[in-house]
């Protein structure tokens, strides 16, 4: 593993994640963005952009309705886009991406249960005639979340290029071939499914 | 008077950046407000606070709807600041309504309709600029596709808090005549017409592909399957699932 590659890459799904869920949103964290910059960083664009169109369409029918979270989708896409980039079976990768996409909507969603505090608090010093200072709260819920983004991206970009390059190939082939059904099935499953639901509401 | 446009804009760009199970927007709200609530209570301490504290509640909408209700609210507060007490409460039974209002059809348009339309805009454009042969058509893709989406999001947000400011209460009834259906139903069309060239040519692409039959396959299974396998994820697992099962009784590989 490249230890600065992995610290760039980490740093810029840290800051790029914002966008999905603090910050705008610009899109510029969905995966077809994240897919090709993390590539790019790795040094090669297309192996990204290949895994982040793949995300981008198992989860561009996933509605973020009322906050819904289900799996991170700048996160699996930016973690299987480096690992892919940097060599790994792109469905190793795949896996590897929705592991990490996964966990980090755990974490983002423990979180969100922790920030309830920051408005009480606020509340609090209202009462007690003091000014909250509701931008450095604020301030801080992003620096916690990106912080939390870049240990979790980190993590799977560590273990994913130390672990995966060893274990892939020991696996029984049927398990390769099923990962590799999956992967390959994945965006057309996908790209089908809002095909249909646009279809039909149009 | 003080133009509240521009930081009324700005701050609804960090609507969510606090974002909680407990308050959904809340804080973000109570934070993008802030500045007008400053001007409209600039000559009572005690107004001010009690302002704040009701901005604190809980709140929830599209972002990208929030400059209406943000504008209108900021217009109503003005009013309350200036001795029209009842437009305070006038303000918090806005806020409420217009956020669950506006956010289903925002949610339908910006998440179900333009983003879709950004993604395979995205796809199109870079797989054009490769062939034509571009310098960097993955960047020219991604450009692409954050225009698309950007273009109409931040203008809805400018425009909404430029109405809700002018019209307070009125910019409702403004927002409720727009032919929202109608741009619905062609973002929609536009949508579903532009993934499925998308779809075409990322087909063409040896990288993307693999198997044209096993491509074609999963684009009909997702079409006829995916709401009822509750989602392509599910349903991508139980291709793996099957494709491993036919790996162990035919030695099939993909």
């Amino acid at each position: 593993m490249s230890a600065a590659s992995a610290l760039t890459a980490a740093g810029l799904l840290a800051v790029v994640e914002l966008d999905a869920a603090s910050i705008g949103p610009f899109l510029i964290s969905r995966p077809f963005v994240v897919g090709p910059l993390i590539g790019w960083a790795r040094g090669d664009a297309w192996s990204g952009a290949v895994l982040g169109a793949v995300f981008e369409a198992l989860t561009l029918a996933e509605l973020p309705l009322g906050g819904r979270l289900d799996v991170s989708a700048p996160i699996a896409a930016g973690t299987a886009a480096w690992l892919a980039a940097s060599g790994l079976p792109y469905e190793a990768a795949f896996a590897a991406g929705i592991a990490a996409g996964w966990t980090h909507a755990l974490v983002e969603r423990r979180l969100r249960r922790g920030r309830g505090a920051l408005a009480r608090r606020s509340e609090a010093e209202l009462g007690a005639g003091r000014e909250p200072r509701l931008g450095a709260k604020l301030a801080s819920a992003l620096a916690v979340q990106a912080a939390a983004t870049f240990a979790v991206s980190l993590a799977f970009l560590a273990a994913g290029s130390e672990v995966l390059p060893a274990l892939w190939p020991r696996l029984p082939e049927f398990v390769a071939v099923g990962a590799r059904t999956c992967f390959l099935s994945a965006p057309w499953i996908g790209a089908g499914g809002l095909v249909a639901a646009l279809g039909r509401r149009a | 008077m003080t133009d509240l446009r521009a930081p009324l804009f700005a701050r609804s760009l960090l609507l969510q950046a606090g974002f909680s199970d407990e308050r959904r927007q809340g804080l973000g709200f109570a934070w993008a407000v802030d500045p007008a609530l400053a001007v409209a209570y600039s000559r009572s301490a005690d107004g001010f606070r009690a302002a704040r504290l009701r901005h604190l509640g809980s709140f929830n909408t599209h972002p990208c709807a929030s400059g209406l209700i943000l504008g209108a609210c900021a217009e109503l507060e003005a009013r309350a600041g200036a001795g029209e007490a009842p437009a305070a409460a006038r303000a918090a039974a806005l806020k409420a309504a217009l956020g669950a209002a506006l956010a289903g059809a925002a949610d339908a348009f910006f998440w179900g309709a333009l983003r879709p339309l950004a993604a395979a805009a995205a796809v199109l454009a870079a797989l054009a600029a490769a062939r034509l042969g571009a310098a960097h058509p993955l960047a020219i893709g991604a450009a692409a596709g954050l225009a698309v989406f950007n273009g109409p999001a931040l203008f809805a947000r400018w425009r909404g808090v430029a109405l809700g400011l002018r019209g307070g209460e009125e910019s409702a009834l403004v927002a409720a005549r727009l032919p929202v259906q109608r741009w619905l139903r062609a973002a929609r069309l536009a949508a579903a017409l532009l993934v499925f060239a998308a779809v075409v040519g990322a087909l063409g692409q040896p990288r993307f592909s693999g198997s044209t039959v096993l491509a074609a396959g999963a684009l009909a299974l997702g079409a006829i399957l995916c709401d009822a396998a509750g989602g392509p994820l599910r349903l991508a697992a139980a291709a793996g699932l099957v494709g491993a099962a036919a790996s162990i009784a035919t030695g099939w590989t993909p």
